[in-house]
């Protein structure tokens, strides 16, 4: 336990940035012309960025708009996966086919590319960045449930709750799911880590959160102009950014080898990361 | 022969499917395309010759057709702003973006696979460790990120490399290090979970107790097993590399398709950004086709399944 408490206090300071603002008077834009690019200090701890707005503000908008892209693509593309995967695997025949083929197709396209063209095509805004995370990432999570569900819907305890004549939804729901449950709160710790990622890399590139609207990404990108003169513009968003992540994959490492010798029934392990 | 046949099949029914979407991306820009191609001061005049131009004004069902009747004569349509055939911008692009992607897997293999092999034979040492603590640090540091660091260390702090550009071999080092990177993390834990598995097996046991040298075990007995998950996995990294591909050449200013798909985005210049999909993903599944026909000749096995 104790070799996980580092990465969980960065979870919780991630978490808490959330609860800063009804606090704290937060005012990331606020731009001091007098105090462009200056280096870390008593008043501003975190410095000032190239149009003189407090870099430790900043970072806390940042964590929060990684934390709500995050939660609310990972809730939505959860969601679904299940869905789509769960019926899939039960209903069999057509519908079964058809969810094959479509995610073999979506794996076709590498890594981010498709998200970047989505994003690109959709405009920038954090509810497209949104859209288009969703669609590209529910794919991970329908081929797990499919494959999981396949597995155990021949089951005992299944076969007799569809003979005593449960409704096939009531007995996905309740006798079905929690089976695979582990695998997919796994799943999904990988995927609000790759989602960070995605939401900073897209906002990097100019395609997703637009400043003057704060997210690593784009203070990442804002920085590196200035990275001679003041590379905590930098160091700043991309230390949060990388602790983060880093943490949370570091705790979804261990919840899975948990889960792995806890239940050696049928648990399939996390998934490729996609950067 | 027909396992050969039927997985080049496969591959060729993914691509028309990529294609597919790839035309219907156009499709999905909120609103007149047109418009958002040529924003708000065009004249009716101007709307109506794009609109033309673009096809737009036909079918759904004919554009589709002419699509895919250009593409098979490799005509991407042109560009909206220079009116210069995609194709030969494509060419000029292509190039770097195949260097990038090669010398960054070069990198990748170079560093993961000893460190991988040192980490599974020398399991649970200080080596093991702090070589699965860097592969989880280049896991989860993105390429967008290292890419201003590394510029910071070996460019600004000890003025070895160039910041970026392209001209010769030097300029490639950076941005083929940032990219193979993140991809060395990923196959490092895979080459060690890999050898991990199989030095665990019966016949290394063999191979030991008859008195056979370690080095040999590993490399003639465990390694030959141990490639087979790897060389997958390398497959589906190659998605991820060109992926990454896109972010790392924005970093570092490489003029590869990467960096003429977000110059595209910017410009609105969309034909282009569906062609760099297309080219980004058609590659992508081809690698994956050889990979899994890499994979059938090494292991019989995958033949007969």
């Amino acid at each position: 336990m104790k070799r996980n408490l580092f990465p969980t206090l960065v979870i919780v300071v991630w978490l808490v940035a959330m609860l800063i603002p009804a606090v704290m008077d937060l005012q990331p834009d606020k731009i001091d012309l007098h105090g462009i690019l200056s280096s870390p200090g008593a008043e501003h701890l975190l410095g000032q960025d190239e149009l003189g707005r407090s870099v430790l503000q900043r970072l806390i908008a940042g964590a929060q708009t990684s934390l709500l892209v995050s939660v609310s693509v990972t809730l939505i593309v959860a969601l679904t996966g299940i869905f789509i995967g769960a019926v899939a695997a039960w209903s069999g025949g057509w519908f079964e086919h058809l969810v094959v083929r479509l995610i073999d197709l979506f794996m076709a396209f590498p890594g981010i590319l498709l998200a970047i063209a989505l994003a690109g095509i959709l405009g920038p805004g954090i509810s497209n960045l949104v859209i288009a995370l969703s669609i590209v990432g529910w794919v991970g999570f329908a081929r797990l449930t499919r494959a999981q569900v396949l597995v155990l819907k021949h089951r005992d305890h299944i076969q007799a709750a569809q003979a005593l004549g449960t409704p096939v939804p009531v007995t996905i729901v309740q006798h079905l799911l929690p089976l695979i449950a582990a695998p997919l709160v796994v799943e999904a710790t990988f995927t609000i880590a790759s989602v960070i990622i995605a939401e900073a890399g897209l906002s990097f590139l100019g395609i997703g959160i637009q400043p003057p609207e704060a997210s690593w990404g784009n203070m990442i990108k804002e920085g590196s102009r200035y990275l001679l003169v003041a590379p905590h513009l930098v160091l700043a968003p991309g230390i949060a950014l990388a602790l983060v992540v880093l943490s949370i994959n570091r705790l979804g490492d261990q919840l899975r080898d948990h889960l792995d010798r806890k239940a050696s029934l049928n648990v399939i392990g996390g998934k490729e990361h996609v950067r | 022969m027909s396992w050969l046949l039927q997985r080049l099949f496969s591959a060729a029914l993914v691509i028309f499917s990529v294609t597919l979407v790839v035309f219907f991306l156009i499709h999905l820009i909120p609103g007149d395309p047109v418009d958002v191609m040529l924003g708000e001061t065009a004249t009716v005049a101007d709307r109506q010759a794009m609109r033309i131009s673009l096809g737009l004004d036909q079918p759904l069902a004919v554009q589709l057709l002419d699509y895919l009747l250009g593409l098979s004569q490799l005509d991407f349509g042109q560009s909206l702003h220079s009116k210069e055939a995609i194709s030969s911008i494509l060419a000029q692009r292509l190039p770097a973006t195949a260097w990038l992607a090669l010398s960054a897997m070069f990198i990748a293999m170079l560093l993961a696979i000893p460190l991988g092999i040192l980490s599974a034979v020398y399991k649970g040492s200080w080596i093991d460790r702090s070589a699965m603590l860097v592969s989880l640090a280049g896991l989860s540091i993105p390429n967008f990120l290292l890419g201003p660091l590394l510029v910071l260390v070996f460019s600004i702090a000890f003025g070895l490399l160039p910041v970026s550009g392209n001209d010769g071999l030097l300029h490639l080092i950076l941005p083929s290090i940032t990219l193979g990177l993140s991809m060395a993390a990923v196959l490092a834990r895979m080459v060690r979970s890999s050898l991990l598995e199989t030095l665990g097996e019966d016949f290394i046991r063999t191979a030991h107790a008859k008195g056979m040298h370690p080095r040999d075990v590993i490399w003639k007995h465990a390694m030959r097993n141990a490639w087979l998950p790897v060389i997958t996995v390398i497959g589906a990294q190659i998605g991820a590399l060109l992926g990454g591909a896109v972010v790392t050449e924005t970093v570092f200013d490489w003029p590869g398709l990467g960096s003429l798909m977000i110059e595209s985005i910017q410009k609105r210049d969309y034909p282009i950004v569906q062609a760099c999909v297309l080219i980004i993903s058609v590659i992508y599944v081809l690698v994956n086709a050889l990979t899994d026909l890499c994979y059938g000749l090494l292991d019989p096995r995958i033949r007969k399944a």
